[in-house]
């Protein structure tokens, strides 16, 4: 499959670099004066001018895509409708997708496109408000809320949460609570607080 | 992480790991909340980058000021711990900005996007990555790098198409805009038929 050709992009101005200048040595001069060094691989020779109008769109016409509307279309999604050309179109077992709906349906939550990594917020619910030490109040039961939920999560995904990272934290926020309990028992019963 | 091999951690002004997986190279972006995107090796068209001076400006910099400190330790006779701190540290950042190589600002181009290696920002870092990612792109791909001859003729080729395309595309839209239109229909439509008036049926009815 060839795509439409764009030649790569100056790293500082993000201008298309002028690649018919480009030296032995692989780099070239951008406009903004900055020498550009380039390793390109084979793929870049599949990229093609006129791609993007000889594509058979998905019912004779040229439909764009949604994404791409310069691309034309050459599926339409099966959940949202919205035509996708040769790079956006998924294919789910039968079914023909579009990126948006590729990432939102079952099934697919072992690439998801975004993870929340509460393993590392648990740990930082830890140990951050420890330097002011009265945040810890709020902080510390929050976290042993927060680590047993994640805790009995299932470990799915590409990067699953660290269940070291979590027991740790939980460890750490039930010391913090203790040592709450054990403040306001002291004020309670008239000590030394 | 299973089947990903990190290749590029965390750097001190950055936050981006890149992975290097069977089939695609993983980028993960953000601390808390992390963005994943894959590029497959097959839709790699090139690795960008170039050095910049930040290195330099580092260089320059912290030891300018280590030397004003020095100066004003020993010249003043200001033997404090805090001036004994920021000796200790500026010594730090220039030794750092020595040792750990120049700065380069680093992309990755596939055949949809280019994406920034904001990690990848020393040239140890990035000689590393090429290290790992071009024998699994040659891999993927049947051959290693273009050479330089080879991309500036497809560029030429690619642009002549381009050029051509859109000089085809402008006599079209000329030809259109000139072109007489289509005649109108001749042939006389049939009349209308007579409804009767009021006057005409009263006068019928006398």
């Amino acid at each position: 499959m060839s795509t439409r050709y764009e030649p790569p992009l100056c790293v500082k101005c993000r201008e298309p670099l002028r690649l018919g200048r480009l030296g032995n040595d692989m780099s070239v001069a951008c406009e903004c004066w900055d020498d550009n060094t380039l390793a390109v691989y084979p793929a870049f020779l599949l990229e093609d001018s006129t791609a993007a109008y000889e594509e058979t769109s998905v019912d004779g016409s040229t439909a764009p895509c949604f994404a791409h509307p310069e691309r034309a279309a050459v599926a339409e999604c099966a959940v949202c409708g919205r035509f996708a050309c040769s790079l956006c179109s998924v294919q789910e077992g039968e079914r023909t997708l579009c990126l948006d709906c590729f990432g939102k349906v079952e099934g697919s939550s072992d690439r998801p496109h975004n993870v929340t990594r509460w393993d590392d917020i648990c740990i930082a619910g830890a140990l951050l408000p420890c330097l002011l030490l009265w945040p810890t109040l709020v902080s510390a039961p929050t976290t042993v809320v927060l680590s047993i939920r994640n805790l009995r999560k299932p470990r799915t995904g590409l990067r699953p949460l660290s269940r070291t990272k979590l027991t740790l934290a939980l460890v750490l926020a039930l010391a913090e609570c203790v040592g709450w309990g054990f403040v306001f028992f002291m004020a309670a019963s008239g000590g030394p607080a | 992480m299973k089947g990903y091999k990190k290749v590029i951690g965390r750097s001190s002004t950055a936050v981006q790991k890149v992975y290097l997986g069977e089939h695609d190279v993983l980028i993960i972006d953000g601390t808390w909340i992390e963005e994943y995107r894959r590029i497959p090796y097959t839709d790699i068209t090139a690795v960008v980058w170039s050095q910049t001076q930040a290195r330099m400006a580092a260089c320059v910099l912290s030891g300018s000021l280590f030397l004003l400190f020095l100066l004003f330790r020993y010249a003043a006779d200001a033997q404090t711990p805090i001036n004994a701190f920021f000796c200790g540290a500026l010594l730090f950042v220039l030794l750092y900005s020595v040792l750990k190589g120049g700065t380069v600002k680093c992309a990755l181009r596939s055949r949809v996007q280019q994406v920034n290696l904001k990690s990848t920002n020393r040239m140890p870092r990035l000689r590393k990555l090429l290290r790992e990612l071009e024998p699994r792109i040659e891999e993927a791909q049947g051959r290693g790098p273009l050479t330089a001859e080879e991309v500036r003729e497809h560029h030429k080729a690619m642009q002549e198409r381009a050029t051509a395309d859109r000089r085809g595309r402008a006599s079209a839209a000329r030809q259109g805009q000139t072109a007489t239109p289509p005649p109108l229909p001749t042939a006389v439509p049939p009349p209308l038929p007579t409804l009767p008036t009021p006057r005409s049926v009263a006068a019928e009815t006398e």
